[in-house]
């Protein structure tokens, strides 16, 4: 079984290493899954910041055509040289009055999220003349001359910026208002953070959530409601506090990336303008999808995946290894066993005596050779109840009966079945000299012999006679005589009778058979017979036989001399 | 009669009338800002354009925000004066600002939002919420100098100098003019601060005339650390 044994150690080394693939597979996707998700989030940060200097962008020229307004202009001019507080309120209602009106305008063209959340008209030193807003209620007077966008405005600038202006942030955006060649003040617009705006950008990402903060507080949020596993705002929210104290976090522009727990992982980058030194900032996050076990793998396989596998390959390697492995089971064990089971019927129907040891391998080997020793021990038990006696010797068992109704004497090893009399042909044809498959001559069982019954032990015990052809070949595990010479020249035949009796009992007696009835004038008689045969079937002037040990028993064996 | 004018006299001195004051002098000078300023980083924004209709304007000092000129001598200014300050225009007025030590600081927000101002680093000096229109006092009572920040409103900037020796302190224009009132004759060292920078030193004589006019002092920018 040695096919089948290297097919079973050649498929648990498979099946370990499948296991051991699909873990090490897990591992890499994993890995894998984590590097694409960061690199992800910087694109995430990337495209934001993108779309939020676009949106400066559309601000900024959303303003151009109240920039252009002479009637602003001029109240803007006349504002930066009043004294009177009155002829001030005055001026402040009509640059109130123009900014509203450009208001309904940019509300009509672009619709309610393009309307400002915060309007101002300054003069010329930054002084609010006129604003829209949550503080429009204000007189005129306070200043905005020293912010950064106003006072870059005043110079000529056109400028974006992030305002924190009173705990509000605002998207910010200013123009100059130049009127008669000089620069006589600015307008300024700004819009909250807020949740159609991050929902905007969100879906914009696709299936990221999006946050606005200033410092550990939530401006505006957004997470996808399609995403199951989408970070919500709360989760983002926990990790502020970690991320705005760090002090390089409105130092520098750099985005950071952060493990929201194990599931989900989040970018945090300050945002463009003044209000990133006041921790203002946005946040994206995804889901972190990982494989919990190797068989996820399969459980996330999509039908393209599937129907991308080869499945023509797969089949002819499956059936090869299934035809491999009947095909070595079949000739590893169906096959001798099936010989053995048919040796052990043929000796049931008396076809034969005994297993041949030799023709089986490995375990059937031991097999076989068990089996002939229960015959044995059978027989013995048979013979001889009470006692082990050993059986009664048979010659006529030994070397075959004269009434062989065959033509082809028995001329064989000693553990052949004698051929019946109609294979008895065909098995002289189909034998060779070292192949033992002819079946011995159909020869009737003598009678047992007085005493214990003798036939079956003889049979187990003792086969018939062996041959050996010209080059001498002998039986697996006998003892094979030294080769004789083959020439019939000085050949004495009954002296040869003589010593070869008297060596065969020693031998019997060596091997504790029983020679009980084993006389000479009988062993003479048969090994005449079969000379007669051997020397008509072959030609030969002479027949030498040779005693053996095969099996533990005594054995004879033919050779034709010429 | 000399006699009795005499004793008259040593009478009223006996009894302590008011000596005779030195006179004092008022000292007035001139900053050249020329083209001095100093480029401070700004913040990041996505879009600055110049407008397409009219050249833009050169950024220049604002020396009256920005600007302190003090007079450093032995005979410092008395230090239980307040000092006022306020927030207008969105930032500190003068957002420069050199006290004796002893001064009580007076900040008051005459704008329309609110104001979280605190000196980073100094004790006493903690951000508090300033409402419009509303004050908050400081008691300084320790010399140095601290940046000075606001928490709601980002781009405010200052400085704080805290000195021993302060005789007097003087806000220059818009054309860097100032004026010390009634200093008395000695000698004086005259500084200019911007912001954490002294970016002025002069010694100054001061006599018994009734005004001293320094030469104007030419403003170069601090050397970067």
């Amino acid at each position: 079984m040695i096919v089948a044994r290297f097919l079973y150690l050649t498929l648990a080394a498979a099946a370990v290493a499948a296991v051991s693939a699909a873990l090490l597979a897990q591992g890499i996707v994993n890995r894998r899954s984590s590097e694409f998700l960061t690199d992800q989030l910087l694109r995430d940060r990337a495209e934001i910041e993108a779309m939020l200097r676009l949106e400066a962008r559309s601000r900024l020229d959303r303003i151009a055509f109240v920039a252009t307004d002479a009637k602003l202009a001029a109240t803007l001019r006349r504002a930066g040289a009043a004294t009177d507080a009155k002829a001030l309120r005055q001026l402040s209602l009509t640059a109130k009055e123009r900014l509203s009106a450009h208001n309904r305008q940019i509300k009509k063209a672009v619709g309610d999220a393009g309307t400002p959340d915060i309007v101002f008209a300054v003069d010329s030193r930054g002084v609010i003349v006129a604003q829209l807003g949550p503080m429009q209620a204000n007189p005129p007077g306070a200043g905005l001359g020293t912010f950064p966008l106003v006072r870059r405005a005043l110079l000529g600038y056109e400028r974006d910026d992030v305002w924190l202006y009173d705990r509000q942030v605002y998207r910010m955006a200013a123009r100059p208002i130049i009127y008669g060649g000089a620069y006589v003040g600015a307008v300024v617009h700004g819009y909250r953070f807020d949740a159609a705006f991050a929902q905007k950008l969100g879906k914009a990402l696709r299936d990221a959530s999006v946050v606005f903060f200033y410092g550990a507080k939530l401006l505006a949020s957004y997470s996808p409601p399609e995403v199951n596993d989408a970070p919500s705002a709360t989760r983002l929210a926990g990790s502020l506090p970690e991320v705005v104290n760090d002090a390089s976090f409105s130092a520098s522009s750099e985005p950071r990336v952060k493990e929201l727990g194990e599931h989900a992982r989040a970018v945090y980058s300050p945002v463009t303008g003044s209000a990133a030194r006041a921790k203002v900032g946005y946040a994206v996050a995804r889901p972190l999808r990982v494989l919990s076990d190797p068989l996820a793998l399969f459980r996330n396989a999509t039908r393209a995946d599937i129907n991308a596998l080869p499945w023509v390959y797969l089949a002819i390697a499956l059936l090869a290894l299934v035809v491999l492995g009947m095909l070595s089971i079949y000739m590893e064990r169906d096959r001798p066993f099936g010989r053995l089971r048919s040796s052990v019927s043929e000796i049931v129907r008396g076809e034969r005596d005994r297993l041949d040891v030799s023709a089986w391998r490995g375990a059937y080997r031991g097999m076989a050779s068990a089996l002939n020793r229960a015959l044995d021990a059978s027989c013995q038990r048979a013979s001889h109840p009470g006692s082990k006696p050993a059986p009664a010797a048979n010659i006529d068992e030994l070397l075959g009966s004269s009434h062989v109704a065959t033509s082809q004497p028995f001329f064989g090893f000693a553990h052949e079945r004698r051929p019946t009399p109609r294979a008895g042909a065909q098995a002289a044809a189909r034998s060779t000299p070292i192949q033992p498959a002819a079946k011995p001559p159909n020869v009737p069982r003598p009678p047992p012999p007085p005493g214990p019954s003798a036939t079956g032990a003889a049979q187990a015990a003792v086969p018939g006679v062996g041959h050996s052809n010209g080059n001498g070949a002998t039986m697996g595990k006998a003892a094979a005589p030294a080769p004789e010479s083959t020439s019939a020249a000085g050949f004495d035949e009954e002296v040869h009778f003589r010593e070869i009796y008297d060596e065969y009992l020693a031998t019997r007696k060596q091997c504790n058979e029983s020679v009980e009835g084993l006389t000479f004038d009988r062993f003479a008689k048969t090994l005449r017979r079969n000379r007669d045969q051997i020397r008509s079937a072959h030609g030969a002037k002479a027949v030498r036989f040779t005693v053996y040990v095969k099996s533990g028993k005594a054995a004879l064996r033919a050779s034709p001399l010429r | 009669m000399l006699v009795r004018w005499g004793a008259a006299l040593a009478l009223l001195c006996g009894l302590g009338a008011p000596a005779m004051p030195a006179l004092a002098t008022d000292v007035e000078g001139k900053l050249v800002l020329g083209s001095y300023r100093v480029l401070e980083r700004g913040p990041e924004v996505y879009w600055e354009l110049q407008n397409a209709v009219r050249a833009t304007k050169r950024e220049r000092i604002d020396a009256a925000r920005e600007l302190t000129v003090v007079l450093l001598g032995k005979r410092p200014m008395p230090g239980n004066k307040t000092r006022p300050v306020v927030l207008r225009g969105g930032s500190l007025l003068p957002s420069t600002i050199a006290v004796q030590v002893g001064t009580t600081l007076r900040i008051r927000n005459e704008d329309e939002i609110a104001h979280e101002l605190h000196a980073v680093g100094l004790t006493g000096f903690s951000a508090e919420a300033t409402s419009p229109r509303h004050e908050r006092t400081v008691r300084l009572s320790q010399t140095g100098d601290w940046p000075l920040r606001d928490r709601l409103v980002v781009h405010v900037s200052g400085h704080l100098h805290v000195l021993s020796n302060l005789v007097a302190t003087a806000q220059p224009d818009a054309d860097g003019r100032y004026r010390f009132s009634g200093v008395s004759p000695g000698r004086y060292q005259l500084k200019v601060f911007h912001g954490p920078n002294e970016i002025a030193n002069k010694r100054v004589v001061v006599g018994s005339k009734g005004e001293l006019s320094v030469p104007p002092i030419v403003l170069k920018a601090p050397k970067r650390k």
